[in-house]
């Protein structure tokens, strides 16, 4: 199978991933008690004359596999839906959200790999001394901060007493600083945790030793022998974790009043707003789904033995 | 290996003692919150620009929840409506006078007159302009009227006794209502009862308005912008037709959670925060920010189902074996006020009863009498709506079960908790807030307390109170009305259709300097006129 063929391949088995996903959101959400206009009367519900009116006008009255037929097939010609309540399109919405997602996702990804491939080889090169210890220390601290704790550490710090960044909201690369910083603190300690594993792993290998036996330096050992054959697994985890954030960081965005895709989701499970639902999961499942592709090319990239297999 | 022990030692110790500062540091004061000073309730507008005080570029505040909705006839939460009251009008507006005392004056409208029990004709300010550039006429209270009850709950409570909108010219029209209508004017000067152009109500007659370029009113603010969760953006409307506003542009910065909230106000990120919790009012009052702390038109209560419980001793019970004051000092912390009628102090027509004391014995042996020793209770409850809901209803159920009796709480997201509370009838006990949106005891007790009523989910019924409340309807005559309320209040009490808790405060706080900022009981904040000092 060709290269491109493979990825075309990939790409078409996503089409029917994001609609049994789709279908699933739907019809959880479906089971949800109450609806859109259950929570746009709130304390006041309409009688059943209105509300009847209502839901023909929204579309509610229908099966609810008739709505989803009829809206996978309005979102297969591009057209997305309004939220119900705000009236806002859900293309725009969500591209608006996916892009903050995305640029807060990447800010901490970067951060945290970096930091945490630096603290690894720092750990690996000198196994269980009293520096590994020390990064070891650091790693689990920092996945083990609950991140609403260490996010309002950080708006104290940095926001209300030094009065260098804001606080919160999206307004240029300013207001990412202290959200990514946020995030990256979880990731890397996981990603030093697990690449230092994966590093000494390699380090034991025949080649690794057969390259210092050659008298290679051995921060070129480490570098160009240990870390490269262990980027596999943690191109895997970073990978991983780079599609958990795309589906938002709740907590992280809560904290930092972020406009992410995780809160768009949770409030739009709170509100009964369907379209925003169903499309936030789409464009969600889908970047997973690519991300995924992008790994396991990476995968080849970096393994000569995947590319011969395949 | 010894000395890297001790090296990780030390570090653990520094990170346990950073840790333990960092957490101290934030900590706010445990110490119980003495309740706010005596405030007046509305702080009054500045009455002039003086040289020390300025008008205002742009003032940002941040509320708790965004819009919920753009069209301000679905609105039924504050949040949503404080935006729109800077962008609608109504016919009429409820100011305050010195006292605190709610006061109804003529907006949209210049005159009026009562042509008898049922009809009243009113006429219309000429030369009001909409923000598109079109006249203000009949056709368009007519059409905002009629649409109004079809896409939301308060017009359809506010309009409900119109039974016709009749346009006798340009600027006159007549309501013809059901039934004698006291409190009319009150009802018409909330802004669910908005005035939009009649064209927007023809193009979406009967759902909600889904484009923003559609919010057109009267009001000395134009709506520019909407990016939900991030901003929504209100300039000044050049051609108001009333006094000129002294801020240019408003923007409604939403932040969910508290503690950010909070931290928007002190990194000077935004000059207004509402919804201030009160643990940390004091902590922003000792780093002098102007804290404001007043009782709102809300009650808390625990609706009990009659129909579950018919027996009044249970009910009267219920409410001597919760003690309320603790759950204001130790829950709230001081931000509320225990009821001393169904209604809040600041509504037309309260009257002061003597709350339900704090008694567990008699409360047993009522109960003891009743047979209903050893009964289990559902209770439900929702999270997150009202001010410490959760842990109100986990004290309440402490409190019931006290009495020998088993409570099962229930919690639930708001929707879930709605569509149960007003569908269902398997529960006992449910906690909810009704905030008397139009300060008059007309709205606080009709649609709670009459047979039937919309949001009597007590399904409590009283012919004699139904009755005083039909009477106070019907006159227009405020003291004729004030002693038929006192009357029904007082059967309410006695009958004990809910557990009668307490009345949330309204804590917003406010960059030093800022004026005229209006704070009325009913969880509105009006900017218009707010000034800063030089």
């Amino acid at each position: 199978m060709s290269f491109l063929r493979y990825v075309f391949y990939r790409l078409l088995v996503a089409v029917p991933t994001v609609l049994i996903i789709i279908s699933f959101a739907f019809f959880l959400a479906k089971l949800l008690p109450g609806d859109p206009i259950t929570v746009m009367f709130g304390e006041l519900q309409p009688p059943p004359e209105v509300r009847k009116a209502l839901e023909e006008k929204l579309g509610l009255d229908k099966p609810i596999y008739v709505q989803l037929a009829a809206y996978v097939g309005r979102a297969l010609q591009g057209d997305w839906g309004k939220s119900i309540h705000t009236g806002e399109p859900v293309t725009s919405l969500v591209a608006r959200r996916f892009v903050a997602t995305l640029e807060l996702t990447l800010a901490s990804i970067i951060i945290s790999t970096l930091v945490g491939l630096l603290l690894a080889y720092i750990s690996a090169s000198r196994p269980n001394s009293a520096i590994d210890s020390l990064v070891r220390l650091i790693s689990i601290g920092s996945y083990s901060i609950p991140v609403f704790w260490w996010g309002l550490m950080l708006i104290l710090v940095f926001s209300v007493n030094l009065q260098l960044l804001p606080p919160g909201g999206k307004e240029g690369w300013r207001s990412l600083v202290l959200p990514s910083i946020a995030l990256a603190t979880v990731n890397l300690g996981m990603i030093a945790r697990f690449s230092r594993a994966a590093m000494l792993e390699v380090y034991t290998q025949d080649f690794v030793t057969a390259a210092r036996a050659r008298g290679f330096a051995e921060r070129l050992v480490m570098i160009r022998y240990v870390l490269r054959n262990a980027l596999v697994p943690i191109v895997t985890l970073v990978g991983y974790r780079f599609g958990v954030l795309m589906g938002g960081a709740v907590i992280t965005e809560t904290v930092f009043n972020y406009p992410g895709m995780g809160k768009t989701i949770v409030d739009s499970i709170f509100a009964r707003d369907y379209p925003v639902l169903l499309g936030s999961i789409m464009v969600i499942s889908l970047t997973v789904v690519v991300v995924n592709l992008i790994v396991d090319i990476l995968y080849a990239f970096l393994d000569p033995r995947v590319r011969v297999k395949a | 290996m010894g000395a890297s022990r001790t090296f990780i030692a030390a570090v653990f110790l520094l990170l346990v003692i950073l840790l333990a500062g960092a957490f101290l540091f934030l900590r706010p004061d445990v110490a119980p919150v003495p309740t706010a000073p005596a405030q007046t309730p509305v702080q009054t507008p500045a009455p002039t620009p003086t040289p020390a005080l300025q008008e205002i570029e742009v003032l940002r505040i941040s509320q708790r929840a965004d819009l919920s909705t753009i069209d301000v006839q679905a609105a039924a939460d504050s949040p949503t409506l404080n935006v729109f009251s800077h962008v609608y009008e109504t016919l009429f507006i409820m100011r305050f006078d010195a006292a605190g005392r709610p006061v109804i004056e003529n907006l949209l409208v210049e005159s009026y007159r009562q042509i008898n029990a049922t009809l009243w004709e009113f006429r219309l300010k000429s030369g009001i302009k909409f923000h598109n550039g079109k006249l203000l006429t009949s056709a368009d209270v007519k059409a905002s009227f009629e649409r109004g009850p079809r896409v939301g709950g308060m017009p359809r409570i506010l309009l409900g006794p119109v039974s016709k909108v009749e346009i006798v010219d340009d600027l006159t029209f007549r309501l013809h209502l059901r039934s004698p209508f006291g409190p009319l004017l009150a009802h018409l000067a909330h802004p669910s009862t908005a005035i939009i152009p009649a064209e927007v109500a023809a193009r979406y007659p009967d759902k909600p308005i889904d484009d923003v370029s559609l919010i057109i009113g009267t009001g000395p603010y134009r709506f520019v912008e909407f990016r939900k969760l991030e901003v929504t953006v209100l300039e000044r409307f050049e051609e108001y037709h009333g006094k000129k506003p002294t801020v240019k542009r408003i923007e409604w910065r939403p932040v969910a959670d508290d503690d950010t909230r909070i931290s928007y106000l002190e990194a000077g990120n935004v000059e207004i925060v509402t919804h201030v919790p009160p643990h940390l009012a004091k902590i922003l009052r000792d780093k002098k920010f102007q804290v404001v702390q007043m009782p709102s038109a809300r009650v808390i209560y625990i609706g009990i189902n009659t129909e579950r419980i018919p027996d009044v001793r249970v009910r009267q019970a219920l409410n001597l074996a919760v003690n309320k004051e603790a759950i204001v000092r130790g829950i709230l912390e001081g931000a509320g006020t225990i009821m001393t009628a169904p209604i809040a102090p600041s509504v037309f027509g309260y009257v002061r009863l003597d709350p339900y004391p704090y008694d567990v014995e008699r409360a047993r042996r009522l109960i003891r009498e009743a047979g209903f020793e050893g009964r289990e209770l559902v209770m439900i409850a929702p999270q997150g709506r009202y001010l410490k809901d959760r842990e109100i209803a986990e004290a309440v159920k402490m409190y019931i079960e006290a009495l020998g009796l088993k409570v099962r709480l229930e919690f639930m997201e708001w929707a879930a908790y709605v569509s149960r509370v007003t569908t269902q009838k398997d529960f006992d006990l449910y906690l909810v807030g009704w905030s008397t949106a139009t300060l008059d005891a007309d709205y606080g007790l009709y649609s709670l307390f009459r047979t039937g009523a919309s949001f009597n989910r007590m399904h409590y019924s009283n012919p004699v109170v139904d009755d005083l409340l039909d009477r106070a309807r019907q006159s227009a005559d405020p003291a004729v009305r004030a002693s038929l309320y006192e009357r029904a209040q007082v059967q309410i009490w006695n009958d004990a259709p809910w557990i009668f808790l307490h009345v949330e405060d309204i804590i917003v706080a406010m960059k030093p300097g800022i004026v005229g900022v209006e704070i009325h009981p009913i969880e509105r904040w009006i900017l218009t006129y707010a000034m800063i000092s030089k």
